[in-house]
């Protein structure tokens, strides 16, 4: 069974996240561990140190427990966690990452609202947890309904680098995933759709068929980012490489509202 | 609930009737089809025969045994029973001023109006009626686009004034249309408060329990316009128009013209 790590906030955006994380257990089946890292500036400074700081920091430590109770709690109609979420006090990114190292999780998820302003996007993508993190991160905008499908996005360059994380993370899932092959044009050209290469499409067959599965739609698209953003907006999730920020694949991706399944570049089989 | 559906002699109005028809029976609303026949235009006599042409075909489109527009006959056994009034009117006058008056004398609650896809928001040889309708209407209008299927609806609502009656109004466009519900959230500031993300957060369970999945998109005030351009070309736009409204602040009624000309789809404007 795969181990997955969610970080909860007590937000909107935590809220969508767990609820989408549970309606994809019960397809993609994994264990899921929640950790919530409360933001102790939130609380002023800390008063004095020593035993006084050890006090107040439990007591912040309490007010979160009792904040993610209630979040799951409201949530927990729809799924359930393995544990109790652990809540960690710290810097929220390197929490993660230590997290991360130590426990050797399979995919780690996080709720973000998504903004038609790529901003938030990009700096997500420049934070030093994506750049730092060995496995796949599920970024999660919206509830979807996971009748959608899911799609994979990417060059002819990344989208081998995509297919084993889908394998290992999302094989049992019942639909077949749709591809989408992009080729970036300057801004300001249409989207349309081109001949499929020949080679390229049995190389992505052969790599199903190693698993026993079929690919969906295979599709070949050329245009700017912006028109081909259009083709990543209704599906229950789109899966990519995690791309550089502010490039053509990044400033498609960040038109998704849908949940995307960012891959690290690394091969894995 | 009672719809006015305001309709010219265009196929746009006659095609915009089975919309209207399954919206009235969807949420069992009085109808009143009416026509105005305008002094400056050739449409006197008309108008009479080109609403009663509608009222058929509008029954046209009811089950006389299920429908809440047919009387059921003792004994026939249909399951329809509550009796719902469909009614015809012609008027006279300016055409926009004719269905403003109309809307307020019936206390409607949505005033449906068909247009063309020629131009903005116009009716052919009539000039932009439903644009004006839509702009000064005291209660909520939708527009319906000739020839757009709808496979989005954008629902611009307030952040603080959400009434029942709107959110219901949006559950009947997404099941008219069979579309997809996204919530545009509009801000002013990087954040999105608290307070917003609760009222998201209980917009997502009311619509999450009807089997609809909202999509949240933020959006900033001063990219509005844009995105509008953008992402509404093949939607509904909702927009909820209340005196609270942080549209209306940021968009006063002049404004709202210039939205709806950036707009390429239908429109529903909530009051």
């Amino acid at each position: 069974m795969q181990e997955v790590l969610i970080s909860l906030q007590a937000d909107l955006a935590s809220g969508i996240a767990i609820r989408y994380a549970c309606q994809l257990e019960k397809s993609a089946r994994f264990n899921m561990n929640a950790i919530h890292i409360p933001d102790m500036d939130e609380k002023g400074h800390s008063p004095g140190s020593g035993w006084v700081h050890q006090t107040w920091e439990n007591a912040v430590i309490q007010q979160a427990r009792k904040k993610i109770a209630q979040l799951v709690k409201e949530d927990l109609f729809y799924c359930y966690l393995t544990r109790n979420p652990k809540i960690v006090p710290g810097e929220k990114e390197q929490v993660l990452l230590d997290e991360m190292r130590q426990k050797n999780y399979d995919f780690f998820i996080e709720g973000l609202l998504h903004s038609f302003e790529p901003d938030r996007f990009f700096q997500r993508l420049d934070s030093r947890l994506y750049r730092g993190l060995a496995c796949p991160v599920l970024m999660v905008q919206n509830l979807t309904d996971l009748e959608k499908g899911i799609q994979i996005v990417g060059t002819r360059e990344t989208v081998f680098s995509v297919l084993p994380w889908y394998f290992k993370l999302l094989k049992s899932l019942p639909e077949k995933p749709d591809i989408l092959l992009c080729h970036f044009e300057a801004p300001g050209g249409k989207a349309s759709f081109i001949e499929n290469d020949t080679t390229l499409i049995s190389g992505i067959e052969d790599r199903f068929l190693k698993h026993g599965k079929k690919p969906g739609r295979i599709r070949t698209v050329k245009g700017s980012p912006n028109e081909l953003g259009l083709l990543v907006r209704d599906h229950a999730l789109i899966a990519s490489v995690l791309p550089q920020s502010r490039s053509s694949m990044a400033s498609m991706l960040s038109m998704s509202p849908c949940p995307i399944l960012l891959c690290p570049e690394s091969k894995i089989d | 609930m009672r719809i006015l559906f305001a309709a010219d002699e265009n196929p746009y109005s006659a095609d915009a009737l089975l919309q209207v028809a399954r919206l009235g029976e969807n949420t069992w609303a009085d109808i009143t089809l009416l026509g105005v026949s305008s002094r400056s235009r050739t449409m006197d006599g008309k108008a009479d025969a080109l609403i009663k042409a509608y009222h058929q075909k509008l029954l046209g489109y009811f089950d006389s045994n299920t429908s809440p527009y047919f009387q059921v006959k003792p004994g026939a056994g249909g399951k329809g029973g509550i009796h719902k009034q469909i009614i015809t009117r012609v008027r006279k006058g300016n055409p926009a001023k004719e269905i403003l008056e109309e809307a307020k004398n019936q206390e409607s609650d949505l005033i449906a109006v068909a247009c063309s896809n020629k131009e903005d928001y116009a009716w052919e040889g009539a000039g932009n009626v439903p644009l004006k309708v839509a702009r000064d209407a005291a209660c909520s209008v939708l527009v319906i686009k000739e020839d757009k299927k709808i496979n989005k609806v954008l629902c611009c609502l307030d952040h603080d004034n959400i009434s029942q009656e709107s959110l219901e109004m949006i559950s009947q466009m997404v099941t008219l249309f069979k579309a997809d519900l996204e919530i545009v959230v509009l801000k002013d500031s990087d954040d999105v408060q608290e307070r917003i993300e609760k009222k998201l957060s209980w917009l997502i369970n009311y619509y999450s329990a009807r089997s609809i999945f909202p999509c949240i998109e933020l959006v900033k005030l001063s990219h509005l316009e844009t995105f509008i351009s953008q992402q509404a070309r093949w939607g509904l736009m909702a927009m909820w128009m209340g005196k609270k409204s942080i549209l209306e602040r940021v968009f006063p009624s002049n404004k709202v013209s210039r939205l709806l000309k950036a707009n390429e789809s239908s429109v529903l404007l909530l009051r």
